[in-house]
């Protein structure tokens, strides 16, 4: 950038040197202008990124109408340059450490909510279990002793 | 993406597990012996489900107690027992296993042994505790009575009239106090065993009692028609025998 600015003013000098060159005798040259027919020509005259008002600039050579003509591609080269660095290490960060946590906050709640579920489908089972081996441990009154009174003249007619 | 996905799977996973394996511990030991249980009790009618000893009282003595051969309403009807014996007690039979509202019982009916169900609804269980054993053999009987054995001689049947080895049940408790020098002293013990070799006598069907005597010289010998005779001195501890005390009558 530096070299090309230094070569921009030197080629600034030396039209300014022609340009005195002509007020001091070439009439014809007075309306000698820098003229470029092509940007190819302008980069071999060691010129580029001529901005509107400068020597040699015409919209020729600015396809594009922002007011530079000639323009070297600086723009998509620091692109290319900084963008992935900050994509590989700023990307990778963002995906490692903001993923987790989604993870692990909300995870444990499916989790937790949908395990119970089978959890207490297998439980089930072990409830009637549970149940079945109470009841015969409900303890019972003892069996109270009733006699009878016989009032029978013969006597029972058990197998004497 | 993937490792997002594949973090929560992993996680799931790992969770899934860890529930299962908890599940797993905490149902195994419960089912597998639900699963026996049943299994027996099914097959077998003398289970688990209910303590031994536990008896049935009819609520109704005035009623009828359908015993059916299986335990359902459409199973057929054994036989229809009526809710009070000859003697005037309130049923009681001796409950072998339970399967949701039926019991699966012992009958005071032929053949010794017999079963039936009979619908729970109509019964009130109870415990018994005591328990009574004759020796044919030795011709002794030990009763267990109150956590008290009493073990004496005793009077059984004769070779031509012997006294059934079985098992069953007390099914009365007579107070022949009033009677006390009759035949069969002043208590006795009707039980859900018959005879086998009399069909009738003295006017029942054959029904095997534990009972006094007013011969005190036929104890320890085989004179009777199948009962059981006791001394004197064991009638107050057949008075404290509950009904459907379980008997066993062993050769």
């Amino acid at each position: 950038m530096i070299n090309r600015r230094i070569m921009h003013l030197s080629s600034i000098a030396a039209v300014v040197v022609g340009f005195a060159l002509a007020t001091v005798g070439f009439a014809d040259n007075a309306n000698a202008e820098v003229y470029y027919g092509t940007c190819t020509d302008a980069k071999a005259a060691g010129v580029q990124n001529i901005t509107r008002g400068q020597p040699g600039y015409r919209p020729g050579l600015d396809r594009d109408g922002d007011g530079v003509a000639c323009e070297t591609v600086t723009t998509p080269p620091p692109v290319v340059t900084t963008t992935p660095p900050p994509v590989v290490t700023t990307t990778p960060p963002p995906v490692v450490t903001t993923t987790p946590p989604p993870v692990v906050t909300t995870t444990p709640p499916p989790v937790v909510t949908t395990t119970p579920p089978p959890a207490t489908a297998p439980c089930n089972p072990a409830a009637p279990t549970v149940t079945n081996p109470a009841s015969p441990r409900v303890r019972y009154i003892t069996q109270p002793v009733i006699t009878v009174a016989y009032v029978g003249a013969d006597g029972p007619s058990f197998t004497g | 993406m993937n490792r997002l996905l594949m973090a929560v799977a992993f996680v799931v996973t790992l969770a899934a597990l860890t529930g299962c394996g908890g599940g797993d511990t905490a149902v195994a030991p419960g089912s597998a012996p639900s699963a026996s249980a049943r299994t027996v009790s099914a097959s077998t009618p003398a289970s688990s489900r209910v303590p031994a000893g536990t008896v049935a009282n009819v609520i109704d003595p005035a009623g009828v107690v359908q015993v059916r051969t299986e335990p359902a309403p459409t199973g057929k009807v054994r036989v229809a027992l009526k809710g009070r014996t000859v003697y005037k007690t309130a049923l009681t039979l001796p409950v072998l296993d339970r399967v949701s509202a039926w019991l699966y019982v012992t009958l005071p009916t032929r053949p010794n042994g017999a079963t039936g169900w009979v619908q729970a609804s109509l019964f009130k269980l109870a415990a018994t505790h005591d328990s009574i054993k004759v020796d044919l053999s030795d011709r002794k009987i030990t009763l267990s009575v109150g956590g008290r054995t009493t073990t004496s001689s005793v009077g059984v049947g004769s070779a031509k009239y012997p006294t059934p080895v079985a098992e069953g049940s007390v099914t009365d408790n007579l107070d022949l106090s009033k009677n006390p020098a009759g035949a069969y002293g002043s208590r006795a013990l009707g039980l859900s065993i018959h005879s086998t070799a009399l069909t009738e006598f003295g006017g029942g069907d054959g029904q095997v009692g534990i009972h006094g005597t007013n011969n005190q010289a036929s104890i320890g010998k085989n004179v009777t028609h199948g009962c059981i005779r006791i001394p004197r001195d064991v009638e107050k501890v057949l008075a404290r025998v509950p009904v459907g005390t379980p008997v066993m009558i062993a050769p």
